[in-house]
């Protein structure tokens, strides 16, 4: 077996001239720093992961982590690269801290250990030097400084919060006398996580776990080389607080230091402790290694995701200038940019037009007194028009004139459009408005050659809040949200122009023809937009929300696809690039820009929030912002050139991964759908790369929210397969007695699949105990509420061969219930239809087919598997279903039990052997793993049966918890544990006997092992596994299966 | 609702409260007794890792009940127990503390005092690292624990004695039954069942201390360096030693994994405040000061810092100042941590093992 791809932590990072080298599991990886490209793979330092990198003269590097050390020479020549290994893999007794290149000679290096000593190592005479100190404590971080032998220093961060500073000089080649400490740098309240110091600005920084970094000077009077650590005077000059979180590591340059924490954040710091940026950079994962670039423009950080980022480095991260230079007595009302650029500020009954920012006064003043006490003011979508409204219902319309390098606004018509005052206004196009009045009341209006033609009228259905936020209009649809979070659809006309007024009255309605009430909770919603045949609304509750349009009949209508949270409290709009997709938003008091491409966030300006007007245009690579704040009028120019540094790796889930499903695998294509802890279900493809190196390429598809707690289990029920396409159900249960269904198709015409060849439904949410806001309104009513916060744990959906429609639904909850719904496939209902008490929290179920009978599996933490027989159960619930909740499934008994572990049941594979009998695979919480042959049978009563006919199984196979389990071909078994094994074992039944046979065994990267995944055998008729837990790893089986 | 929320998910939680336990980690080690007897004819005995004390607590009453019972027969003997930790514990009656570090050698040597021409009957260690989420490094750290735990047994255990300590199921763990092995003529894993399934934690059991002949004192590390991985892996056979593990706790004891309902077992619910309040966390001072600044460090541009100029420190808050308008209008996320945030139950806090890898817990 042999590891074909890995994502999981990234513990080291390091820049080498236009490379840069990380540590994912045992493996280097090395990328170029421009083009993003992963040029080489390095198996370094198998079974140990890698946890640091060291640069050392002439590119020589030491690549360490646990208990072994490997050594490598890079010849870099532009293009090219090549990597010699310097001497063998040393592996050590200890657990390494540190490493440190001796410069001097080059060919010594030194290492830090966790009992605090020190080993001088001759990497090529293998002679070494073992320097312990008198401090005899384990180490969690710390740093050696030094080029020689004699000003080697070293930095041990302990866990009583210290940090102690010692040499080796004082200790001669006897490894008896014990080095002393020198200083102890006493500041922290925490475990000391990372000590480094700064030779040029003799600076020593620690971070810790306090969530504090500390900078110390070191007082050196002269040029002196060498410092005297024992004499010298070292004082704590700054205490940064800004994480939220443990902080991990942190890096000195110049006079910048950069930290980052298990908070996800980087901080920039100026040496002086004010801080100059904050970035989430590894959203809900902890970062783990950083780096700075040899030219100090980049920052480069890996992550508990998996992902390797870079980010620019600016000292000052923020530019902005104050447009208008007014006093502050008056009060500026609204801002813009026109086609042109040209700032317009709307403030106090006059519209004034900036060139640019340099602009002492106006260039151009209009005065519009009837719009000076309140006004709407909305720019065209091509930026020429600019629309003003008034609260007694009239309307002004002024166009963008260019000539030459003069740009004029002209009035082209004012009209009283409106009986009362117009509360809000949308374009709907360059020549039509929707105007929303009083109660509700909508007009559209159309402007051609300068009149103003009205055209239609709607009304919004009675709410407290009757305002239009959000328009858009496709073909003779009108869609349009409001202040209350909802959606609506009108049927309108097209245009009048090219419309008979016959024809337009057949389609036109007053009232909206489909609501989405409240979609995007009671926040509202702030913008509607028509990206190919798709709708895409955003809302003040943080979401984008996806819809399709359907065309039925000649009748469109809309249908709810999906909703995708963003990092940010408010979703404004979208802005489409010829290559991305911006979604522009507010998180507290910043304006953010997040890139559906790259998923993640590109700019992020300090703005005091989105409350007040601004504008955001995007032209020749350049981000304006124009913004108010404290009466003031704030451009931000932003050249986007610099966020587009490429991504190295890209990130998967943030953390543990509990499941992962096969979605589609065929000698093409590889698709499997994951969840874990946080919270998201994802869709990715793995496709075997046939060039040399034989990596997988690795993809995400899709990111799917929409669960509150933890994704435990997923069960899929494949609908239909053609040729075209493979459309599946996808049921994912987890932590809050969540149950979510979606519907996910993967379009098979393309030989690479990607984002666009994925659709996704989310069919709704079932909460057992209700929503929240129900629960909290139960809470209120004085209703005592007993909830035993239930998770599910596992998920079986079995499909009625019969009724194809109905599919029924297995989940283990951890309250000790099997609990049975009904899902309709064709009305999308679900039912809880009854349950049946077991008493001990469920782990595992699976059902399946006896002779047309429903037999379903439960295994739970009793180390017990259990056989029910629930045919009559579950017609008994069909009847009564849409109906009522079937309350007697108490008295129903398993009709056959087997006690297989002593404790919980972590894993099982089942299937058929023969009519009647099958081969089930058990693994246990006591490391026990079975492997046994049941028969199901009918007893003379006609009542069913099981028994064992064969068994086999071991506790040494594994030494710890057996997590995954899954047969393979005919002869197969290859089981997974948190031991990190992954085993291959072959297995015979014949005559009554099994026999089992270890076949071969590989230690995968991936800690926390939550269990595996097989994919289908490939054309060269190797099998690819899929090991997950704390990230995930691709190995590949050469043995062949039969 | 915060406050039952931790009762709600975790029966031993509630009833550590209940039955005046400092942690639920009590029921682990009365788990471990039942099936071993560990605790039978115990007079002194060492709590390694102690804090907040549950496990000094149950060692208490049990060894004053054994000498009184001694009493009645026999001359008196007065119970020793000794309780270790790094964080400061609150008193508990007929109980020694110590606070240090036990993988420091000056701790050892502190407890040493208290055993000049004695010998303890039992050593336990419940010790777990503050994880730092790295699982090999949580891992490695934790076999140094038990590892330092062996080192102070073998310094104060009479031959035939126990050892008890908690240890991580994971990568490497057969090395450590191994090096066990050579000290004890038994050695099992015992699981209680008030530890969850999905936990990586496990006890090690550890009867009839016999120390191999040659071995010195305050020199295991050196000598277990034959008995490291690396080298056992060539030596065949022995890296796949296998020791019994065992399950505590039977059937009719709840289960850690299942949620039961607040009314259970016809025992109406009543909510009880935690037996002790939980120690600082390292981070303690952090949220103060953030408190007293008024700063809300999870803001973009929110940070604190303390300039230490020569005399004293001065504090001077950056970007403290958000406008009192734009904190109104922000609208607000619903906002998935804050809930386990305000679940931070006191008690938990010492079942670090499990949080960490037991992120099933909502
Ligand atoms: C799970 S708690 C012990 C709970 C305890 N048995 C009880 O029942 O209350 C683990 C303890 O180990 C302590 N600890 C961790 N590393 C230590 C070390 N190196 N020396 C001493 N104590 C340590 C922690 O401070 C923590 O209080």
């Amino acid at each position: 077996m042999i590891s074909k791809f890995i994502s999981t932590d990234v513990l080291a990072v390091l820049c080498l001239e236009d490379y840069i080298l990380a540590g994912i599991g045992c493996t280097l990886h090395i990328y170029s720093r421009f083009s993003g490209e992963l040029k080489e793979t390095i198996n370094a330092t198998y079974p140990d992961k890698i946890h640091g990198i060291t640069k050392g003269l002439c590119n020589r590097i030491a690549v360490y982590g646990a208990k072994t050390l490997c050594t490598y020479d890079f010849i870099i020549h532009n293009d090219t690269i090549q990597i010699a290994q310097l001497f063998e893999t040393h592996r050590f007794m200890d657990w390494i801290i540190s490493v440190n290149w001796l410069q001097k000679t080059n060919d010594v290096i030194s290492v830090l250990f966790a009992h605090n000593n020190l080993y001088v190592f001759n990497v090529f005479e293998k002679h070494y030097k073992d320097v312990k100190c008198v401090e005899r404590c384990i180490l969690y971080g710390g740093s050696i400084s030094g080029t020689c032998i004699e000003d080697l220093v070293i930095f041990s961060g302990t866990l009583f919060s210290e940090t102690l500073i010692w040499t080796i000089r004082s200790c001669n080649e006897d490894s008896k006398t014990r080095a002393s400490v020198l200083q102890r740098l006493k500041g922290h309240n925490g475990v000391i996580s990372s000590v480094t110091y700064d030779a040029f600005t003799k600076t020593i920084c620690c971070t810790s776990d306090d969530r504090t970094i500390t900078l110390w000077k070191v007082k050196t009077t002269s040029k002196e080389h060498f410092i005297n650590w024992k004499s010298v005077e070292i004082t704590l000059t700054t205490t940064m607080y800004g994480h939220n979180d443990k902080v991990w590591r942190a890096v000195v340059r110049e006079n910048i230091v950069v930290s980052i924490g298990q908070d996800s954040l980087i901080c920039v710091w100026s040496t002086d402790g004010k801080l100059l940026n904050k970035i989430e950079a590894h959203p809900g994962a902890c970062i783990w290694s950083i780096d700075i670039t040899e030219d100090n423009n980049t920052i480069i950080t890996g992550g508990g995701d998996g992902a390797i980022y870079q980010w620019p480095l600016e000292h000052n991260n923020v530019e902005v200038d104050i447009v208008l230079k007014y006093d502050k007595t008056r009060i500026p009302k609204h801002v813009g940019f026109l086609n042109s650029g040209t700032i317009l500020i709307f403030i106090e009954g006059r519209m004034l037009l900036y060139r640019n920012k340099a602009d002492d006064y106006p260039r151009q003043f209009i005065n519009v007194p009837k719009y000076s006490s309140y006004c709407v003011m909305q720019l065209s979508p091509s930026r020429e028009y600019v629309a003003l409204a008034s609260k007694d219902g009239f309307l002004n319309l002024h166009k963008e004139i260019i000539e030459g390098d003069d740009v004029q606004l002209k009035q082209i018509v004012e009209k009283k459009v409106m009986d009362s005052k117009i509360f809000s206004m949308r374009w709907l196009s360059n020549n039509t408005l929707l105007l929303c009045g009083v109660k509700g009341n909508l007009k559209i209006i159309e402007i051609s050659s300068n009149e103003i033609v009205s055209q239609t009228e709607h009304i919004l259905p009675p709410s407290r809040d009757c305002q239009i936020t959000a328009a858009v209009m496709y073909k003779s649809l009108m869609i349009c949200g409001d202040r209350a979070g909802s959606i609506y659809i009108f049927k309108t006309v097209e245009s009048t122009l090219n419309c008979t007024k016959t024809a337009c009255k057949s389609t036109y309605a007053r009232e909206p023809v489909q609501t989405f009430p409240k979609i995007h909770g009671s926040l509202g919603v702030q913008s509607c937009a028509i990206i190919g045949t798709n709708l895409i609304s955003a809302g003040r509750d943080g979401t984008l929300r996806f819809y399709e349009l359907l065309k039925s009949d000649g009748d469109m209508s809309l249908r709810v696809l999906c909703e995708k949270r963003m990092p940010m409290d408010w979703v404004s709009n979208t802005l489409k690039t010829d290559t991305d997709t911006f979604v522009l938003g507010f998180k507290e008091v910043e304006f953010i820009i997040y890139s559906m491409v790259l998923r993640r966030i590109l700019l992020r300006i300090s703005c005091g929030g989105g409350h007040r007007s601004w504008d955001c245009k995007l032209a020749n690579g350049c981000i304006k912002f124009i913004y108010i704040r404290d009466k003031q009028v704030y451009l931000v120019n932003r050249s986007l050139h610099s966020e587009f540094l490429p991504i190295l790796q890209n990130g998967f889930h943030a953390k543990e991964i509990y499941s992962v499903q096969r979605l589609l695998s065929n000698s093409d294509h590889n698709i499997f759908i994951s969840g874990g802890e946080d919270c998201t279900l994802r869709i990715f493809s793995m496709t075997e790369s046939t060039s040399d190196n034989a990596i997988c390429d690795f993809n995400t598809l899709d990111v799917l929210d929409g669960h509150i707690s933890s994704v435990k289990s997923i069960a899929i029920l494949n609908t239909k397969n053609t040729n075209m396409f493979s459309r599946n159900l996808i049921f994912s249960g987890g932590g809050r007695a969540q149950l979510r269904i979606s519907e996910i198709t993967v379009r098979l015409n393309r030989e690479v699949l990607g984002s666009e060849d994925i659709s996704c439904v989310q069919l709704m949410s079932h909460m057992l105990w209700g929503t929240d806001q129900q629960r909290r309104k139960s809470v209120q009513s004085q209703q005592y509420y007993v909830d035993p916060e239930t998770r599910y744990m596992d998920i079986s959906a079995y499909q009625d061969p019969v009724d194809k429609e109905q599919v029924f639904l297995f989940v283990a909850c951890s309250d000790g219930y099997l609990r049975i719904f009904i899902y309709n496939i064709i009305t999308d209902a679900i039912l809880l239809g009854t349950s049946i008490r077991y008493n001990r929290c469920l782990l595992k179920v699976h059902s399946f087919t006896h002779r047309e009978k429903i037999i379903v599996l439960t295994m739970a933490t009793d180390g017990i598997i259990n056989f029910w027989y629930l045919s009559p159960l579950l017609t008994q619930v069909v009847d009564n279903t849409y109906k009522n909740y079937l309350d007697n499934s108490q008295n129903i008994t398993p009709f056959a039990s087997f006690k297989l572990h002593q404790s919980g049941i972590n894993s099982f594979d089942f299937k058929i052997s023969t009519e009647n009998v099958y081969l089930l695979t058990t693994g246990g919480d006591d490391n026990a793993l079975n492997l046994i042959v049941v028969e199901v049978f009918n007893l003379p009563n006609g009542e069913l049966s099981a028994k064992i006919i064969s068994k086999w199984n071991s506790s040494s196979i594994h030494s710890t918890q057996i997590t995954g389990l899954k047969f393979h071909g005919t002869n197969k078994l290859y089981s997974s544990g948190t031991d990190q094994k992954i085993i291959s074992l072959v297995y015979s039944f014949d005559k009554q006997n099994l026999l089992v046979r270890e076949q071969s065994t590989i230690l995968t990267m991936i800690p926390d092992v939550q269990g595996l995944t097989l994919c289908n055998t490939n054309r060269n008729g190797d099998t690819l596994l899929c090991v997950y837990g704390k990230g995930f790893e691709m190995i590949t089986d050469y043995s062949k299966v039969q | 609702m915060g406050k039952t929320s931790k009762d709600k998910r975790d029966i031993y939680y509630r009833r550590a409260k209940e039955e005046g336990w400092r942690a639920r980690s009590a029921f682990k080690l009365l788990q471990i007794d039942d099936e071993y007897h560990i605790l039978d004819g115990v007079t002194k005995a060492v709590d390694l890792c102690a804090a907040p004390g549950s496990w000094s607590q149950a060692l208490s009453r049990r060894l004053h009940e054994t000498c009184k019972n001694d009493k009645k027969t026999a001359e008196s003997v007065n119970p020793i127990i000794i309780a270790v930790d790094l964080q400061a514990m609150a008193p508990l009656e007929g109980v020694i503390q110590i606070q240090g570090d036990i993988t420091n050698a000056a701790t050892a040597e502190e407890i040493l005092k208290y055993f000049a021409n004695e010998q303890a009957d039992l050593v336990v260690c419940d010790g777990a690292p503050d994880v730092t989420g790295l699982h090999d490094m949580d891992i490695f750290i934790q076999s140094e624990l038990l590892l330092a735990a062996l080192n102070i047994t073998t310094l104060i255990l009479r031959s035939g004695g126990t050892f008890v300590a908690k240890i991580f199921r994971a990568k490497d763990v057969s090395t450590l039954y191994c090096q066990l092995k050579v000290f004890f003529a038994e050695v099992s894993c015992a699981k209680p069942s008030s530890s969850r399934n999905s936990s990586i934690e496990a006890f090690i059991i550890c009867k009839n201390y016999s120390p191999p002949e040659g071995y010195v004192p305050n020199e295991l590390a050196s000598f277990l360096e034959k008995y490291n991985s690396t080298k056992l892996a060539s030596l065949t056979g022995i890296n796949r030693y296998v020791i019994p593990f065992v399950v505590c706790g039977d059937l009719d004891q709840p289960d850690s994994d299942t949620c039961y309902p607040l009314n259970f077992e016809g025992k109406e619910y009543k909510y009880h405040e935690p037996t002790q309040l939980p120690i600082s966390p390292p981070y303690a001072e952090a949220i103060a000061l953030a408190e007293k600044e008024n700063v809300n460090l999870k803001k973009a541009d929110a940070s604190i810092v303390i300039h230490n100029t020569a005399s004293k420190c001065e504090s001077s808050p950056c970007n403290k100042q958000i406008t009192e308008e734009a904190k109104n209008d922000l609208a607000t996320t619903p906002n998935r941590k804050k809930e386990d945030e305000e679940d931070e139950g006191p008690i938990e806090k010492f079942d670090l093992v499990e949080s960490f890898v037991d992120f099933h817990i909502m």
